[in-house]
């Protein structure tokens, strides 16, 4: 499994070169978690992500000042996760219109029941 | 004609359908031998303004764990205009900012409830639509009331809102499930799953300043001494407040435990190198053989080599190499 990594690790390792300057410099946490978890590769992506998923909170209308803010602030999962996908995500909102309406269909069923 | 009984067809098992659903029955079980009722009353209370219920619930939260997050920036940092709400993944990424932790809670009533009794307020995510027309809403869960079934939250409008365990399930059930905590840093959660709470601990170091970083990590050694990955990360902190003799014991411990991981081998000898200590640093790298197609042969080379420079510009006396490791 490691061997098999390892094997068809060309790509990690330039990505690792990337993240890792010649310069003295420590090997993060997160880079060695990553690593470990064989997830080094979606932790490179999302640098790459950030400034997609900035875009597409700023076509919903929030300021690029305060969408970058954002996004550097979210794991390289999180960024995978909604990447283009942001328009399919559960929103919270609750509009209260919404929750009425249910509550009246579960009332009329149960009226319909009750009969 | 037939269209109309087709449509009358599709409103008389409306119900029916909606019932089946419905029905799905949930454990709820809570534990005997928890105190019967628990209520975190100290529960700060933002009542949601139209449309926020992201930010009042994740304000709750956050006041709970003793952060003050300005109810103002927190919209700027949660909410999407054209979405009317908030997204789970973006309320995460405020509570880092925030400076708290972000864990999210396995998806059992029991594991949601075991944070509220270790007096950790529960942010949950609940579908209170349909599964086919869902509205989503976020809410706080503050406590229980096991005699009579209930839940009790912080949610929308309601100081206390009070609902029965089932429909609570379903509709927690109909938003997979979703919940989190806001730990403070140098806390853990009530479920230690190691896997899962390094990555929530690793994903909080990338934003984090040092001396937090340290408080969450220095948690982790205490409870997972044996793990590599702890040292590690309380190394790497130790290193960020300009620690270099603690950074390095940390290093130590991690090799102490496991002699291959080069994390932290690479990391013991970059701060020797740093404390003008290059011939231990290089002892250090030779200590360990590493496989020629690591991910990190190039970065142990080149650190090797800053190391023998540098050893070999040290007089005789001082350019001794311990064994190591």
């Amino acid at each position: 499994m490691i061997r098999s990594f390892f094997a068809n690790s060309l790509v990690a390792l330039a990505m690792i070169a990337f993240l890792m300057p010649a310069q003295a410099q420590l090997v993060s946490t997160g880079d060695a978690l990553a690593l470990e978890t064989g997830s080094i590769q979606v932790r490179v992506e999302a640098f790459l992500l950030q400034d997609s998923v900035a875009a597409e909170l700023t076509a919903l209308g929030v300021s690029h000042e305060m969408a970058m803010a954002r996004v550097a602030d979210m794991s390289a999962e999180e960024l995978e996760l909604i990447a283009g996908r942001i328009d399919e995500m559960p929103a919270g909102a609750a509009g209260v219109v919404y929750v009425l309406g249910v509550v009246f269909i579960v009332l009329m069923v149960m009226h319909f029941f009750r009969r | 004609m037939s269209k109309r009984i087709a449509r009358g067809a599709v409103v008389m098992a409306a119900p029916f359908l909606l019932l089946i659903t419905a029905c799905a029955t949930f454990d709820t079980t809570i534990p005997e031998t928890w105190e019967r009722r628990v209520e975190l009353t100290e529960t700060p209370f933002h009542p949601q303004l139209e449309h926020h219920c992201g930010p009042a619930a994740l304000a709750t939260i956050l006041e709970a764990s003793a952060a003050s997050p300005s109810y103002g920036e927190l919209v700027d940092r949660i909410y999407v205009p054209g979405l009317e709400g908030s997204l789970q993944v973006e309320l995460l990424a405020a509570t880092r900012h925030f400076q708290r932790i972000p864990f999210r809670v396995p998806g059992e009533l029991e594991a949601v409830l075991a944070e509220v009794v270790a007096g950790r307020p529960v942010l949950i995510l609940q579908n209170l639509g349909l599964p086919s027309r869902p509205t989503w809403h976020y809410a706080v869960v503050i406590g229980y009331d096991r005699d009579r079934g209930e839940i009790l939250m912080r949610s929308g409008e309601e100081p206390v809102q009070v609902t029965r365990l089932q429909p609570w399930m379903r509709q927690w059930d109909w938003a997979s499930r979703w919940a989190m905590v806001a730990l403070r840093p140098g806390e853990l959660p009530v479920h230690r799953d190691f896997a899962l709470v390094v990555r929530a601990l690793a994903d909080f170091d990338d934003h984090a300043p040092g001396h937090l970083r340290l408080q969450a990590w220095q948690s982790a050694t205490r409870y997972w001494p044996q793990e590599a990955l702890t040292w590690m990360g309380a190394g790497n902190a130790h290193h960020t407040l300009g620690a270099l003799a603690e950074a390095a014991n940390s290093f130590e411990r991690a090799l102490h435990i496991q002699p291959d991981y080069w994390p932290a081998r690479l990391n013991l000898a970059t701060v020797l190198e740093e404390q003008d200590r290059p011939c231990l640093g290089q002892s250090i790298l030779a200590g360990q053989p590493m496989a020629m197609d690591h991910p990190w042969v190039e970065q142990r080379r080149d650190l090797a080599r800053r190391l023998e420079l540098a050893c070999a510009a040290l007089s005789p006396d001082s350019a001794h190499s311990a064994l190591y490791y």
